[in-house]
């Protein structure tokens, strides 16, 4: 045996390297193009005034995340097999199409993040939205799930380019850092809406289905709860240093221009005259890869869960043949995500508006059915939820639905302008 | 009474049966059906307890053996005993399946198809009065929508479309005999497969491999638990490198040894192989002495090397011997050795003098000599030679083993073709599909 400190600690490093991966991954899908949206928003609209959220936030994704991390190791299921076995076949059936409806708006998103990516370069919809759509089909269908998440790992790496684009915008630090610590709030409806959009934005209900699908798939054992709560950790962290250096990228340099912008790759064009050709382009590759990463992952995700909960063969080691259904979703959401962007008949902001809707009823039940399996005693023996962890997940999920509710509110009745 | 018109026989579904009202023999309310208990042991198993709840959030559940009610299935059912009578937190029988808790939205092996599928509802058949059995579990789609209540309305749309047309969602019941239950979905898991009715010993080892990659880290453990030695041995070979290292990290090590040393020595050291340094010295500490040894041997050689695939046992006999003599030792023989599909000729110090196919010995004459049949001058490889060499040697001369020897000529061991295709398939997954 090697043995000695050193090999205890490459030992240590192997098994945190085989634990790692789930979490972060889950972590990184969840800055998508909506994501980079708000949080540019957030930015050029209110300057360095939205930056504390990312504290709070950062602790509300970790408790969520760490619930269904603990969840997946323990039992060894997920989160759809876990409510289709503890609640049955009629909260199953509604949750899966609350997640079908969601996940759908989402991954039109997603391509509509690609395509506005892409036409900063000058590439076409036309050519890049079916490009796109075929890599990541391809990439899913002809992969095993470890090469996958490969690829994803590394381009989860991609996510440094916001880091560069921020420092690069030359901020004033000591604003920035002063910013970060001190809450500051306003009574008005927009910036309320804007807070609850970060939030809303962070914490999604696909996210726990998919991170504790990708647990159970790696076949994490208990012993290693330590190692799941690192990675939980690391990638609750990841999604808010990139969520804090975006609104950083923008507060620096469209806040005090007063530029205007609606969407992410808006600020990809705006930052170019304001911070240079690179941190305008370093920004826009940024939204290209969160785009197609989430355009890979949203329908993946979603086609494993509603095969879970209903029953049907599932998995990315499956044949298409094996698994019918599994590849007929996954392959229906990136055709149908795609196409509404292509055709130009769709009322792409009504359906982003449904799936919003959809979101907001979605996310608390799944909070909900999550605390009480985490509470179960005869499921988790040991693990359940400690009193003091209970009381910080039932107040934060208490302020999620109410802010869920209230984004909900404010979409349908078209507040958020 | 208008139980007359009941038929004698009658097919029904336990959610036609859940949830529903039990009442007193005067009409009382007493609560609802929460669970219904069956026996073990039948191919088609009685049912032989009821389960109640007095209230939502009651904190008892009351047992009532059958026949418990005046008519089944029905919307109120109708207790046929005193409620005072009735038992409180009652001890399940030991071998009772519990519908709901084990059964309903829970995975199950379905033997016939050897997969593992969700059961959407439970068949149940009422075949003499008051005796309901279970027959079949509903896996089909239309199980989901007859729960959800969306079969009337579906129904009503069908027959407004086109009076005849058959029904969108087709139904798929499979019989109780190929049903084992997993009973999982809790730690204070009794997770013991029932052994006696187990269905699962039919199954090739191959299949049972693949309904073990859909079971999760508890169920898959507990049907290694519940195969014979020999049984489970063969299906932890089949298994992908991750789950083996997954279910042997889940069983004690006890058993783990048994089930590695009943196993040919090249398949345990192919498994002992791609598991983490700390956890195959402490398996192979776990070993019988022999047994380790020989293993140990093996893993010394080069990953994708002849010596690393190699079975080191082998079918041996000298060049005197008659074809008799051998033909004996072959019966008395244990079974992988005669899967070498050759014998190995040596000499006194174990060098290797020839090679006699297994064909070649049965059409031989028993007087004749191992000498006289055996081909003089076999093909053979040495441990260090890469197995991309040795599958090209298999498929040249089309062999069906080939002989391992040292650079003295002595007998290391033997590969033989399964051994190749194990690891042609293996090699083409490491490769990976992404490339």
């Amino acid at each position: 045996m090697t043995g000695g400190w050193l090999g205890a600690r490459r030992q240590r490093l192997a098994v945190a390297l085989a634990v790692v991966g789930p979490a972060i991954v889950t972590a990184n899908v969840d800055n998508d193009a909506g994501g980079i949206t708000t949080y540019s928003l957030a930015g050029a609209v209110y300057g360095y005034r939205m930056l504390w959220t990312v504290i709070p936030t950062a602790l509300a994704l970790y408790v969520v995340q760490e619930m269904c991390s603990r969840l997946g190791v323990v039992t060894g299921k997920g989160l759809a097999d876990l409510v289709r076995e503890q609640f049955g076949v009629t909260a199953t059936v509604y949750l899966m199409l609350g997640l079908l409806v969601t996940n759908l708006g989402n991954t039109m998103a997603e391509f509509a993040g690609l395509a506005a990516a892409l036409e900063i370069v000058h590439i076409p919809r036309l050519v890049s939205v079916p490009a796109g759509a075929v890599l990541v089909w391809w990439l899913v269908t002809w992969g095993t799930y470890r090469s996958v998440e490969k690829v994803f790992l590394v381009a989860s790496g991609f996510y440094v380019t916001y880091v560069v684009s921020g420092v690069m915008a030359r901020p004033d630090w000591g604003a920035v850092l002063r910013c970060t610590v001190t809450p500051s709030i306003e009574g008005s409806l927009p910036f309320v809406t804007m807070l609850v959009g970060l939030v809303g934005t962070t914490i999604a209900p696909w996210m726990q289905y998919y991170q504790q699908a990708a647990v159970v798939e790696k076949g994490i054992s208990t012993r290693y709860l330590r190692e799941a709560r690192i990675d939980v950790a690391v990638g609750s962290a990841m999604t808010e240093v990139v969520a804090w250096f975006i609104i950083v990228a923008c507060a620096a340099t469209l806040y005090p221009a007063h530029v205007r912008i609606d969407q992410a790759a808006d600020a990809a064009r705006a930052l170019v005259p304001l911070a240079g050709r690179y941190a305008g382009f370093l920004f826009g590759f940024g939204l290209l890869n969160a785009s197609l990463f989430s355009a890979a992952i949203l329908p993946l995700s979603t086609a494993y869960s509603v095969c879970e909960g209903l029953g049907w063969e599932r998995g990315i080691d499956k044949k298409p043949r094996e698994a019918p259904l599994f590849y007929g979703i996954y392959t229906a959401l990136i055709v149908v995500g795609a196409g509404a962007i292509l055709l130009p008949g769709v009322p792409l902001l009504k359906v982003l508006y449904l799936s919003q809707v959809a979101n907001g009823i979605l996310l608390p039940a799944v909070l909900v059915f999550m605390l009480v399996l985490a509470n179960r005693r005869d499921l988790l023996g040991e693990h359940v939820n400690s009193r003091a962890f209970n009381v910080v997940a039932w107040g934060l999920v208490a302020s999620l639905i109410a802010m869920t509710l209230f984004l909900t509110v404010a979409t349908v009745f078209g507040w958020t302008g | 009474m208008a139980e007359v018109a009941r038929p004698r026989e009658e097919f029904f579904f336990l959610s036609q049966l859940l949830a529903r009202r039990v009442v007193s023999r005067d009409g009382e309310a007493v609560g609802h059906l929460i669970d219904v208990g069956c026996g073990g042991g039948e191919t088609y198993p009685r049912i032989v307890t009821y389960y109640v709840r007095p209230g939502f959030l009651a904190p008892v559940t009351l047992a009532v053996p059958a026949p418990a009610f005046e008519a089944v299935p029905s919307e109120r059912l109708r207790l046929t005993t005193p409620t005072d009578g009735l038992q409180a937190s009652p001890r399940r029988l030991p071998e009772e399946i519990l519908l709901r808790r084990e059964i309903l939205d829970k995975q199950i092996v379905d033997t016939d198809g050897a997969r593992v599928v969700r059961v959407n509802d439970v068949h149940l058949l009422r075949a003499r009065v008051n005796e309901v059995r279970v027959v079949h579990v509903d896996i089909s789609f239309a199980g989901i929508v007859r729960r959800l209540g969306w079969d009337r309305p579906l129904n009503a749309l069908r027959r407004g479309l086109r009076a005849g047309a058959r029904s969108p969602v087709v139904e798929h019941l499979l019989s109780w005999r190929y049903v084992v239950p997993l009973r999982s979905g809790s730690l204070s898991r009794d997770l013991r497969l029932n052994v006696a009715q187990n269905q699962l010993a039919q199954l090739h080892p191959a299949e049972l491999a693949e309904i073990m990659e859909e079971l999760d880290r508890f169920e898959g453990p507990a049907m290694l638990e519940a195969l014979d030695v020999p049984k489970a041995a063969q299906t932890l070979a089949e298994l992908s490198p991750e789950l083996q290292r997954l279910l042997l990290e889940a069983l004690d090590v006890r058993r783990t040894s048994v089930l590695l040393s009943t196993m040919a020595p090249d398949e345990a050291a192919d498994i002992l192989q791609a598991l983490p340094e700390r956890m195959r010295e402490r398996l192979v500490r776990a070993l019988p002495a022999a047994d380790a040894a020989t293993v140990t041997d093996l893993l010394r050689h080069e990953p994708d090397s002849a010596g690393s695939v190699m079975n080191p046992e082998a079918f041996t006999a000298s060049p005197g011997a008659t074809i008799a003599e051998v033909r004996d030792k072959l019966r008395g023989g244990p079974e992988e050795l005669v899967r070498s599909y050759s014998v190995m000729v040596t000499d006194e110090e174990r060098r290797l003098r020839g090679v006699v196919p297994l064909p070649d010995l049965v059409r031989a004459a028993d007087s004749s000599t191992v000498e006289g049949l055996m081909d003089g001058d076999p093909v053979s490889v040495r441990p260090a030679d890469p197995m991309a060499d040795v599958a090209e040697l298999f498929d040249r001369f089309n062999l069906l083993s080939l002989p391992v020897v040292d650079a003295e000529g002595h007998l290391e061991g033997v590969i033989t073709v399964d051994d190749v295709v194990a690891w042609l398939r293996e090699d083409e997954g490491r490769e990976g599909r992404l490339t």
